[in-house]
């Protein structure tokens, strides 16, 4: 596959060369993919992220100014979009007690340990809550500040802590099993 | 027995975990959207199309015989703009001639009712001649020069031999002046009418 450079990327797109912006979307979409994907419940609401944030990366390119790398930039639409579902979401932040996310995962617990890859852990976090979810994405992975979780997904900073503190026990709790065994 | 080792920093496993994926896709597929996704996108996003389709071929042939009328049109104002020059020309130098030829009949009223108009026409000439690109003082010039007669002088003025017309092309000129020469030699008879004359 030919591999292109960033400004190669954005001239061709921002001159609407359907060549380059499927050239772009090859070279982004599997990275970007990953992304969306820790914040969706499942397959078809990552690709509904995808797809919006893809679009708002050809509608928005002019703006994108080549300071810093472009993949980094279309990161930050992605995870902004995929916010953005997921506030669209009535129980965005409802706190559930007592959800057993990882039953009927895995049948054993070698089966568990065997697949101890991204694709699992993958599958661990989709099975919080879009709230939990969401906070410890931005928090664990992505970097952000407890302030700027606020203030991302309008929520208080006390809020923010709570949901990456219940996030992590139970995605500790199912891991911690796997150690045991 | 060594204690297992409670994994408590889950943050630090998810974090490197999906940092070190490869930027290959995963065999499974499990990272890799399917083909739809690009299809609703490139729907909804502009682009440059990379052929020419009928409407677009249709639409040059119309714009190119809108261009070809408009030139059409616009040619023979090209045209009249192009002469327009010439009449600049004339509006300059008419008035000199206009003026020059009042000079003239002005004098010579004075000097007793003596006129030659006919001579004096071929000063105006030249300058009614049509020539975009030449210069608009030097006719001006030829012209005023011999007019500028003072009113007291007039008298002298008409003793004097009327002014040799200038032809404003020299080979009229010399052909004018080849037909004068060759009136001015007399005819000589023909031989053969002699001896006849001196039978008879």
């Amino acid at each position: 596959m030919e591999r292109w450079t960033d400004q190669e990327l954005v001239e061709g797109v921002l001159s609407g060369n359907p060549t380059h912006q499927s050239a772009l979307y090859r070279q982004y979409s599997v990275p970007m993919f990953r992304v969306v994907l820790r914040f969706a419940r499942d397959r078809g609401e990552a690709e509904d992220m995808l797809q919006d944030g893809f679009i708002r990366v050809f509608r928005d390119m002019a703006q994108f100014r080549g300071d810093g790398a472009l993949g980094g930039w279309i990161r930050r639409i992605m995870v902004n979009t995929a916010l953005s579902h997921l506030r669209k979401q009535r129980d965005f932040l409802r706190e559930t007690g007592d959800f057993s996310p990882f039953e009927n995962l895995f049948r054993t617990d070698e089966d568990f340990a065997s697949r101890m890859d991204a694709e699992t852990l993958l599958k661990t976090l989709q099975r919080l809550p879009p709230g939990y979810r969401a906070v410890f994405n931005l928090y664990a992975i992505e970097g952000f500040s407890h302030e700027e979780i606020a203030e991302q997904l309008g929520i208080s900073i006390g809020t923010s802590k709570s949901q990456l503190f219940k996030a992590r026990e139970y995605l500790k709790k199912i891991i911690d099993k796997s150690y045991t065994t | 027995m060594t204690e297992p080792q409670p994994f408590d920093a889950v943050d630090e496993l998810y974090r490197r975990t999906f940092d070190d994926l490869p930027p290959s896709p995963a065999a499974s597929g499990w990272d890799t959207p399917s083909p739809g996704v690009w299809d609703n996108i490139r729907r909804q996003i502009p682009h440059t199309r990379g052929g020419w389709s009928v409407s677009g071929w249709l639409l040059t042939g119309f714009l190119m015989a809108l261009l070809g009328m408009v030139l059409w049109r616009l040619l023979p104002d090209a045209e009249r703009a192009a002469a327009t020059p010439l009449q600049e020309d004339q509006a300059v130098t008419a008035p000199a001639t206009s003026s020059a030829a009042e000079h003239i009949q002005a004098s010579v009223p004075q000097s007793g009712g003596v006129s030659e108009p006919a001579q004096d026409e071929p000063l105006v000439k030249p300058t009614a001649t049509k020539r975009p690109k030449a210069p608009k003082a030097a006719p001006v010039q030829e012209m005023t020069l011999p007019v500028p007669v003072p009113p007291v002088q007039a008298e002298e003025a008409i003793q004097t031999p009327p002014a040799a017309p200038q032809y404003p092309n020299n080979a009229e000129r010399r052909r004018a002046e080849a037909l004068k020469k060759r009136w001015d030699t007399p005819l000589q008879p023909l031989p053969d009418l002699l001896e006849k004359q001196k039978r008879w």
